[in-house]
């Protein structure tokens, strides 16, 4: 089950921040609850941390040595997030 | 000594109240308190400034291009020279993150390596500047100071709605003039 879900990125400050904002859109969007969404630096991304990691594309290798992850190519816009959150949310 | 306490409601044209702000709450009254205390409730007041919006044919490199896009905030003082140095050396540490959608780069570090006030930039490349290791290229600088970890917060997301039309960015991108591309993002 996926409870919690940590964006992150270099910095920890913008664009992670802005993927929290369009992932909470996508499980609204999608009909999803009972989900925590948080917004770290790379730093952060350790297994257990959480139970998917939301990066940008190029970070998705080092996302994947701590969990679940999904890379992103698209930050500002919900809809490649809630195609690949839903593909996710599917497959649990 | 009495208190003056008064309330200032600040109106959208011709539209709604859309906040107050109450002067007891400042315990200063500079004009950048003042902006500051506006500017954290998201009045629709600007943080974005004028002279901070630029139009650049195109640079070197995407260091060259990173550069370019810190030099308004650097000269402004809302970041120490040290700031571009760190945002590079975090895009050769970790690879071109900063890259939010096609077209759209947000150039930012951590406030601790250099970040003086909360402000942002924007340059518009009028060529694509391309990123190592990255198909997507990028044209929109939208180059973020934050001083701290949460003051920019509401700035991230009026530029992330404002960009989140794919068809709103491609007119930006097509901006003939500074006056245009600041017209974009004036209420940010």
């Amino acid at each position: 089950m996926i409870k919690k879900i940590l964006c992150f990125c270099g910095s920890g400050l913008g664009t992670s921040f802005v993927m929290e904002m369009n992932v909470k859109k996508a499980l609204k969007n999608l009909g999803i609850e009972g989900v925590t969404v948080d917004h770290s630096t790379i730093d952060d991304v350790l297994p257990g941390a959480a139970d998917l990691f939301v990066c940008s594309a190029d970070l998705l290798p080092n996302a994947q040595k701590a969990g679940k992850a999904i890379g992103l190519n698209n930050m500002v816009a919900v809809k490649e997030i809630q195609e690949k959150l839903k593909a996710v949310f599917e497959e649990e | 000594m009495q208190r003056l306490c008064v309330e200032i409601r600040i109106r959208n044209r011709n539209g709604p109240v859309a906040g107050t702000v109450s002067l007891e709450e400042q315990s200063e009254w500079t004009e950048s308190g003042f902006m500051n205390a506006l500017g954290r409730r998201n009045f629709g007041m600007s943080l974005l400034k004028k002279e901070n919006v630029q139009i650049c044919d195109t640079a070197d490199n995407w260091r060259d291009a990173i550069r370019i896009s810190v030099q308004p905030l650097e000269q402004g003082g809302y970041v120490e020279s040290c700031y571009k140095d760190g945002i590079i050396e975090n895009i050769e540490k970790l690879g071109p993150y900063i890259i939010i959608a096609d077209h759209i780069a947000l150039p930012h570090a951590r406030p601790e390596q250099g970040a003086v006030k909360t402000q942002i930039g924007i340059t518009l490349f009028r060529q694509d500047i391309k990123f190592d290791g990255k198909e997507a290229t990028a044209r929109l600088f939208v180059t973020l100071a934050a001083k701290d970890n949460d003051s920019h917060l509401d700035a991230l997301v009026q530029i992330s709605e404002l960009l989140s039309d794919e068809e709103r960015v491609e007119k930006i991108l097509e901006s003939p003039d500074v006056q245009t591309l600041y017209h974009y993002f004036e209420r940010i």
